[in-house]
């Protein structure tokens, strides 16, 4: 809308748009002139001051001189400027500088390239055309009447025809300009099947509200007049304030034919262009109202897709550095073996024996840097969720039975508890995965147990909505430092361990829609438990 | 006299602790290894000047706060720390905190080697100047008063005439108490002896 307006302004420009505006001007003043009142021609629906206001608006105040020359201009082509003409010049100049004040006024409010969006700003619209539209009318009338046109006792009336006409031709037409390339976009944004069926939605109610109002109702018109908030509520809630504005100038075309049409007197003709303004104010301050959600919506989406964003940067970068951290350890272990083996091989050659035993000993300690890698690899190949039905249950003593040998080095007996049946859909490698780390991380703190029994206990158990998994083990528990970092990346009191277990099984129960945490308990030990919703439609597929 | 010294390795790591025990020991630096913090400290030898060779990171105290209660208690060690890559902060920590030395994890064997040569010769010498320092103790102890008195006398420079006048002794009593002292403190001449006797007395 900006850059339009630049381009009206470039100096060979002027001429073009002060052209166009005339023209446009004179040509809506014609068509436009319904309940003229005699003499003075006032219309009870006047639109052209929206395209004063838009011109001012869009391409600067300094068009306002031409404000004066169109309406002078048009009153020439009606023949009202033979009949009266210092009243008209009088009357076209109060208006031009009228409506250049409530361009000021307006500024503010459409300044900004998206400007007239909000309830506040399009209040605040309404508001001070209203008042705007009935000042310059009352110098109107004032005028005409020291000007003996119109007599003292006909001012009220000349006042609220002018009011009336201009302020019904702005609310209907205004918005319309204001926010027309927002409409366009919000046009192209939208699917044919949505087009077809709005457009056919709206089209089809408008018609059926005239039809009652006009064909069923006479001479009860005004009780079923409120059937034309339908249609534009159906607009402006679908689609928001730009495409709502040009609804309401439909109907409002629409109506203003149809009662000129079908022949109502002025004083009909006046109750519905108030019923009309009603039914377009009641119909922008909903538009404004969707339009302000569909941004916050808008704003809510890249918000969350920047976090994702910032979230999976972080996780990459994480895994980068667990990959540097966790594969130093086995390197500088074989390095160092093999330096002694040089050493060795030198100073200590008849010792076959212990060169041999020093190669093995770097052969598995080179498989198991394999393993590593293998396992950050798992890790990383994480992005691609694979849902399908699998049982908790069954999951957990799988893991259990893979974890078997570690826990019977370390002494600890690791124990599966179902309540009840534990179906979900979820993604079996992921959650596995989570298994492992949370049981692995229970059978090495029991491990640290120098007396007793040392054990893991696994408890599944099924709400409503979710089943929650419980991992306890009777270790040492989590110390105060960690505990504060206890689901960061490196957070890790072993020396054995990248610290990335809990964060990325935190990210495991996250991307399905459930909770890990740490469970505060007396007892001694630690207990981590986590959720997963059983419903289908919490999992986000990513 | 170091022929007990031997490079004391703390680290947690099973693997990691046998393969430096192997590097040092075929660098001929005899080795001890331990898996803990409390470990070492349990080890009769940690109280005195040791070279110690440990991982920042260990379960329960780490190697930083080993090395500040070494520290606080009055033992000397030359210490080597091994971090990980990028644990500059704690690097520095464990420099401040007296540590000779600092690697990264992947470090590169020979040069640790060096570092813990180094650390080695270091508490070498703290332990030869403690033994220098206990031998000439034990000397000292050997004196009697009369002849402490006539020694620090001297280290004020004060004849032979003097002193006798000032103990109200003869000068040859103080003469052959001068020769005893010598003989105990093993110095062949005077200005030996005066240097000893400055280096007691300050």
């Amino acid at each position: 809308m900006s850059q339009l307006a630049a381009n009206l302004r470039g100096k060979s420009n002027w001429v073009i748009i002060l052209c166009a505006y005339i023209t446009v001007y004179v040509i809506l003043d014609r068509i436009s002139s319904v309940q003229a009142l005699p003499d003075i021609g006032f219309t009870l629906w006047n639109p052209p001051p929206a395209i004063s206001l838009a011109l001012l608006l869009t391409c600067g105040l300094l068009f306002a001189p031409a404000l004066f020359v169109a309406a002078v201009l048009a009153d020439a082509l009606s023949g009202a400027v033979s009949a009266w003409l210092w009243p008209a010049l009088a009357s076209d100049a109060v208006v031009a500088a009228g409506y250049t004040v409530v361009a000021v006024a307006l500024r503010p409010l459409v300044r900004r390239a998206a400007g007239l969006q909000s309830v506040r700003e399009v209040s605040w619209f309404l508001v001070i055309i209203s008042v705007g539209v009935l000042a310059i009318a009352g110098s109107v009338g004032a005028a005409l009447v020291l000007m003996n046109v119109v007599p003292m006792s006909r001012f009220t009336a000349t006042v609220r025809h002018f009011w009336v006409g201009d302020l019904t031709g702005i609310v209907g037409l205004l918005p319309v300009l204001l926010t027309a390339p927002r409409a366009w976009k919000r046009w192209r944004e939208l699917s044919t099947r949505t087009r077809v069926v709005d457009v056919g939605v709206f089209a089809l109610s408008l018609a059926s509200a005239l039809w009652i109002i006009f064909g069923v109702a006479p001479p009860q018109e005004f009780q079923f007049f409120y059937l034309l908030l339908l249609p534009v509520i159906w607009i402006g809630v679908r689609h928001g304030l730009s495409l709502c504005a040009m609804a309401i100038l439909t109907e409002q075309v629409t109506l203003v034919a149809l009662v000129n049409q079908l022949d109502y007197p002025a004083s009909d003709f006046i109750a519905f262009q108030i019923l009309s303004l009603a039914v377009a104010v009641a119909g922008l301050v909903l538009g404004a109202v969707v339009t302000e959600r569909l941004h916050a919506e808008v704003k809510l989406r890249q918000q969350q897709a920047e976090l994702g964003r910032v979230t999976r940067i972080t996780t990459a970068g994480a895994l980068g550095s667990a990959i540097v951290h966790e594969i130093s350890q086995p390197l500088a272990t074989l390095a160092t073996y093999a330096h002694a083996c040089q050493r060795l091989s030198s100073t200590a050659p008849q010792d076959k024996r212990l060169l041999t035993e020093t190669l093995a000993k770097i052969e598995s300690e080179a498989l198991r840097a394999g393993e590593i890698v293998e396992r950050l690899r798992d890790f990383l190949s994480k992005g691609d969720t694979l849902l399908g039905p699998m049982a908790l249950e069954e999951a957990a003593r799988r893991v259990a039975g893979a974890l078997v040998d570690e826990a019977r080095v370390n002494g600890v007996e690791v124990r599966i508890e179902a309540q009840s049946e534990t179906s979900i859909v979820a993604d079996r490698v992921q959650v596995e995965q989570l298994l492992v780390n949370l049981i692995r991380n229970g059978i090495e703190a029991a491990a640290e147990r120098t007396t007793g029994e040392k054990r893991v206990r696994v408890r599944i158990s099924r709400s409503d909505s979710e089943i929650r998994v419980d991992v306890e083990d009777n270790g040492p528990g989590v110390t105060p430092e960690i505990m504060e970092r206890l689901f960061e990346p490196f957070a890790t009191s072993k020396t054995r361990g990248m610290g990335l277990g809990l964060s990325l099984s935190r990210q495991i129960v996250e991307s399905h829609g459930g909770r890990l945490w740490y469970e505060r308990t007396s007892a001694m030990g630690a207990h981590f438990a986590f959720c997963l919703p059983c419903n289908r439609t919490n999992v986000d597929v990513r | 006299m170091s022929d007990d010294l031997v490079v004391h390795v703390v680290e947690d790591d099973l693997v990691m602790r046998d393969a430096l025990l192997l590097l040092l020991r075929s660098a001929s630096l005899p080795a001890r290894g331990y898996a803990s913090a409390e470990e070492f400290l349990a080890d009769p030898d940690c109280g005195r000047s040791v070279c110690l060779l440990v991982d920042v990171r260990l379960p329960r105290m780490d190697g930083l706060a080993l090395q500040k209660h070494l520290v606080s208690r009055g033992a000397d060690p030359a210490t080597v720390m091994i971090t990980g890559h990028g644990d500059i902060p704690l690097a520095v920590a464990a420099l401040k905190a007296g540590a000779m030395d600092f690697v990264t994890k992947p470090f590169d064997p020979a040069a640790l080697l060096d570092s813990v040569r180094e650390a080695w010769q270091r508490a070498a010498n703290t332990r030869q100047r403690a033994v220098a320092a206990a031998e000439n103790d034990a000397r000292f102890q050997t004196l009697t008063p009369r002849e402490a008195s006539i020694l620090a006398l001297l280290a004020q420079g004060r004849p032979s005439k003097i002193i006798a006048s000032e103990l109200e002794i003869s000068v040859r009593t103080v003469e052959h108490h001068r020769a005893r002292i010598m003989e105990k403190l093993g110095a062949r001449t005077l200005s030996q002896l005066i240097r000893i006797a400055l280096e007691r007395f300050g």
